[in-house]
């Protein structure tokens, strides 16, 4: 049964049978969350991953031991995490950073690529959903992407969750920070006009979304999108890597190691120490590393001061990033003064100096709010927004109830959509659906005018389509949503075919698809009837008129 | 401002986002702080790991020297490095006239418990910048002393919070408002609360009134060698034993610098050597030495570390509720123990329908907190007065004669639980009678004879040449069994072994 059944088939009990849960995931580069929804208390609980011990996020890291003469054993999280300097050479770590590329992982001796490595982490999330209920039957699940995620990203996500099993009952896939404000929302009283600004730093991307409160009652809140940005590459697992790049030169000083001649094992060592450093330099000022494998081993003190100075590139760089999310805003710059709020996800958020960035940017530390679990928050609202798919936050009767709010969510399309087009021999992005476009309304067309040299070029068209991630970024820094070789166009004189193209992007997933008409010419070609939608791929080009 | 002043301002029961009604429950593994929550109208547990661990953080502190740097909670745990000062188990010593060593110095135990106050309450205004701390409560174990209640109150005061601290109230009490607020107990029914700490296993019968308002405590038990901390340090002697075989180090020659990382080390597994559900084996990966290697620890193991535990609950909640009728009995767990499994099975085989919290530590803060919002009319719920049939009435002690003037002892303190047996008094005999006479003393001051415990027969020595050890236990709120001992003078007198045990009945000596 897909999600859509079990929607109506709450509809019709009334209420959420004990048995079905309905989930919220959150896909993590470093740890990922799955939340269910719970019919008695009406919010989202998390469910701890750790059996029991009480830690509830699961290391996004998927491991596999080879046994003599056996299949070998697959190991996702706490444990492979922790035993990562055990088996380092099949330990796989940051796979959501490879996601929507076709870099394939040799593993267990099988090319595994990258959704596949993560359907192993969503399986054992559903599985601990299982284990708090053995007669558990998922009903429904959202699952949150970042912001920067590009459409080949996403469509592995969702490629992922039906490796998983999982295909029917996806509701869609969310946006990490609009989860993460929809959580908040629930939590905090916002007031109408507020705006705040969600700054998600995770440990594989940053997510910068800046919300409006447009109308706030006691019946209904409705928060839009008004501005978003970030990057998809810049996260915790950066900064790991200057400080990796930092031991390894501190290991060439002192010992003459170089880092093409550490082992594997020692390499994972310093992985974790990496980590370790950046995590206890959080909270301590100062961390002295042990490299216990070098020969003489040595401690080597590092001050938060000194790993400040080393990642000053980097932070500088998040800096630039949140002014020009504010500067960028769909409604025109947002001056810092207009910000009523800046709210910290993320694991990352948790170093010290993203509070004094902030500070310095708005000039005012009244303004740095901490989720009270930022570890949580994206799973929790992912949550949140399944619920409210499944009708369980619109139900009259339930408002009536218990005094829910109603919520609106007006999510839009984060990255500009197009085509590459052709003038003479320059290239360029031709823009179709604008970043900042709410969901319901990212669907646009164009009429084109085919016009060629030969035959062949009036039956046929290529399109390229294309996201570009930045208004600044030229055709060439586009990421190729997909190719469609459109085909079994009706033979006329150049100049004589129109075509209609369409886009859209579905809220559910982000993901684009599209259309194309022939519409005719004028009074002398009627339209041919040639109507063909297409499902783009990134790896495999579409044809379609066949 | 003071906390009353604020209760003027929560017109009709309504508290803005940016104040803050805090529990505080400073326990002596680790520490709880809970918050009310104004749109749910219920106490929220502070995570103060942000949702990546556990919510409630240790009782720690690490000093650091150089940088004269305070670190707090997990931090300090994982921070420990064999140099600089780790404070542990330090609420336990408040109202001790004692000063801790943080290593360029000494500071004392208000202190020290202080600057964790100031650190744990700190992290409201992390959640938000513009968190006014409202009102706050914190709770206390029934049997600790007024000079560490006052002691306490005193670290809230340096801590900057006098004028927010509504009180303290005892834990029970934070019990049983979790209870009125949720729920748990009938009227005329009974209430079971059994708390697992750190320091040992406590519980307490209460029968409910028709309301929450009235309430009796019909039993009351303690054992000290139930505690948490026996538990976690049987843990760390097998991951000890484990480093020194790998590692070829005799277990008492282990440098601070390895105990500190075997403290870590088992402080990082502790949890999920213990707690985890379904019952799988757990290999252990001492990824801090070179070449790293793993061990792995069976849950048989764990099942035959902690079956005398088992077995001593299982006597501990019998015991407790002999003689009631256990259909109306409603359970409630506190304290990290029952967040270990087996725990849970052995309360919930005696009583099935037994409430155990997912966040069992959190329990006490979050008593503490609706409380501290009844007080400030966020809520309405009975006040909650418990009388106590289990307690001394009087102060029992002796005099003292010091620099020619004569002043009350307290060797039991009037409130104290009967079950609160006084560690043994060294007193030296004044006379040549080698005899202690025992007081009462009623609230009013007043004091009367309860008896006097003679050595008979011993040798005849000098006037203030016989050292004796004395106990004494509260039998009932009447009865008192004294014991005493001759401990002989030095080399000069040696110690006989005389022992002389007595029996004083209060009302006989009335």
């Amino acid at each position: 049964m897909n999600w859509e059944k079990y929607r109506e088939e709450i509809a019709g009990k009334g209420n959420l049978p004990e048995d079905w849960y309905i989930l919220g995931i959150d896909l993590g580069t470093t740890n990922s969350v799955i939340s269910f929804w719970d019919g008695g208390s009406k919010r989202p609980e998390p469910i701890d991953t750790s059996n029991g011990f009480g830690k509830i996020p699961l290391p996004s890291v998927v491991q596999y031991r080879p046994e003599d003469g056996g299949e070998g054993e697959w190991v996702v999280g706490e444990e492979a995490w922790r035993s990562i300097k055990i088996y380092p050479e099949t330990t796989i770590r940051s796979i959501k950073r490879k996601m929507g590329t076709d870099e394939r992982v040799e593993l267990g001796g099988q090319a595994l690529l990258p959704e596949e490595i993560s359907a192993k982490i969503l399986t054992e999330l559903v599985d601990y959903c299982h284990s708090l209920n053995p007669k558990a039957e998922i009903a429904g699940l959202v699952v949150s992407v970042p912001y920067d995620f590009d459409d080949s990203a996403k469509k592995a996500t969702m490629r992922a969750v039906e490796i998983a099993g999982l295909g029917d009952k996806l509701i869609c896939l969310m946006e990490e920070p609009k989860a993460a404000a929809l959580a908040y929302n629930f939590r905090r009283e916002l007031a109408q006009d507020e705006k705040i600004l969600v700054f998600d730093f995770g440990g594989g991307t940053l997510d910068i979304t800046l919300f409006h409160v447009v109308e706030k009652n006691d019946a209904k809140i409705r928060l839009q999108v008004i501005s978003e940005g970030g990057e998809a590459q810049h996260g915790g697992d950066n900064i790991d890597d200057i400080l990796l790049a930092k031991c390894l030169r501190l290991i060439e000083e002192k010992n003459g190691i170089k880092p093409a001649d550490i082992a594997p094992e020692n390499g994972a060592e310093l992985v974790l120490r990496a980590r370790e450093a950046k995590e206890r330099l959080s909270g301590v000022k100062s961390f002295r590393i042990p490299f216990t494998f070098c020969i003489p081993p040595f401690v080597e003190l590092l001050t938060r001061e000194q790993f400040e100075e080393l990642c000053s590139d980097f932070i500088d760089k998040t800096r630039k990033l949140v002014q020009k999310c504010l500067r960028e805003a769909y409604t025109g710059a947002v001056y810092p003064d207009q910000v009523d709020r800046v709210l910290l996800e993320g694991g990352s958020s948790q170093m010290p100096w993203i509070r004094d960035m902030f500070i310095e940017i708005f000039n005012d530390e009244n303004k740095v709010y901490v989720s009270e679990r930022p570890a949580l928050d994206i799973s929790l609202g992912a949550t949140y927004y399944a619920a409210m798919k499944m009708g369980l936050l619109h139900s009259a009767d339930m408002e009536a109830e218990d005094a829910t709010p109603e919520v609106e969510f007006e999510v839009t399309v984060p990255h500009d959509i197009g085509l590459e087009i052709h003038n003479g021999t320059k290239r360029s992005f031709f823009p179709m659906i604008r970043r900042g476009t709410p969901y319901a309304l990212a669907k646009k067309s164009h009429a084109f005018t085919l016009s060629g040299d030969l035959p062949e070029d009036m039956t046929g068209l290529d399109l390229k389509i294309m996201e570009r991630m930045d208004k600044n970024d030229t055709i060439d820094d586009c990421k190729l949503i997909g190719e469609v070789a459109i085909v079994g166009l009706p033979q006329r004189p150049s100049g004589k075919t129109r075509l209609k193209v369409t886009l859209l992007v579905e809220e559910e997933g982000g993901l684009v698809k599209g259309a194309v008409e022939d519409m005719g010419f004028g009074d002398g070609y009627e339209p041919s009837g040639y109507n063909e939608s297409f499902d783009p791929s990134r790896f495999n080009k579409r044809v379609v008129g066949k | 401002m003071d906390w009353k002043k604020h209760r003027e301002h929560f017109i009709n029961g309504k508290m803005d986002e940016d104040f803050f009604v805090l529990g505080v429950d400073l326990g002596d593994a680790t520490s709880a702080i809970s918050y009310f929550d104004p749109l749910r109208g219920a106490p929220e547990i502070l995570d103060i790991s942000g949702g990546y661990g556990k919510p409630c953080p240790p009782t720690a502190l690490q000093h650091i020297t150089a940088g004269r740097e305070w670190i707090f909670g997990e931090y300090a745990i994982l921070n420990a490095n064999g140099s600089d000062a780790l404070l542990t188990n330090f609420a336990g010593r408040l109202g001790e006239a004692a000063y801790l060593d943080i290593g360029d110095g000494g500071k004392s135990v208000i202190e020290i418990v202080s600057i964790y106050l100031r650190e744990l309450i700190g992290n409201c205004r992390n959640i938000n910048p513009k968190a006014t701390v409202a009102g706050i409560t914190a709770v206390v174990p029934d049997f600790i002393a007024s000079d560490a209640r006052d002691a306490l109150t005193a670290a809230f005061g340096r801590a900057g919070y006098a004028s927010s601290l509504i009180g303290l109230i005892e834990e029970r009490q934070a019990v049983l408002y979790y209870c009125a607020a949720n729920g748990i107990g009938k009227p005329h029914g009974n209430i079971l609360w059994l708390d697992f700490g750190s320091r040992g296993m406590r519980g307490g019968l209460y029968e409910i009134g028709a309301d929450f308002a009235g309430i009796t405590c019909l039993a009351s038990d303690f054992n000290q060698e139930m505690g948490c901390a026996d538990i976690d340090e049987a843990i760390y002697n097998l991951l000890a034993i484990y480093y020194c075989k790998e590692q070829g180090v005799q277990p008492d020659k282990m440098t601070k610098r390895e105990r500190e990382q075997i403290f870590t080390f088992a402080h990082s597994y502790r949890d999920m050597l213990l707690n985890q559900d379904g019952g799988r084996d757990t290999k252990l990966y001492y990824n801090f030495v070179h070449p790293p290697f793993a061990k792995t620890v069976t849950q048989a193991q764990i099942k035959d570390m902690t079956k005398p535990w088992e077995k001593r609950l299982a006597e501990f909640v019998k015991k407790l509720t002999t003689g009631t009728d256990g259909a109306h009995i409603d359970v409630i767990c506190t304290g990290g123990g029952f967040e270990m499994p087996w725990a849970r099975r052995v309360v919930g085989e005696i009583f099935p329908a037994t409430h155990f919290h997912k966040n069992p530590k959190g329990i006490l803060a979050g008593g503490a907190t609706l409380y501290a919002a009844n007080q400030l009319s966020l809520i309405k719920l009975p006040n909650i007065i418990i009388e106590d049939g289990n307690k001394l009435p009087f102060d029992v002690g002796i005099n003292i004669v010091q620099q020619g003037k004569s002043n009350f002892h307290t060797l039991m303190e009037r409130g104290s639980w009967l079950w609160q047996k006084p560690k043994t008094a060294h007193l030296i005999a004044r006379g040549e009678d080698a005899e202690v006479e025992l007081l009462l003393r009623d609230e009013k001051g007043k004091t009367r004879p309860l008896g006097t415990a003679a050595l008979k027969g011993l040798p005849k020595r000098p006037a203030g040449t016989t050292r004796i050890a004395l106990d004494l236990e509260a039998k009932t709120a009447e009865t008192f069994a004294v014991r005493v001992k001759d401990l002989g003078f030095g080399e000069i007198f040696p110690a006989t072994g005389y022992v002389e045990n007595y029996t004083f009945d209060a009302d006989v000596a009335r």
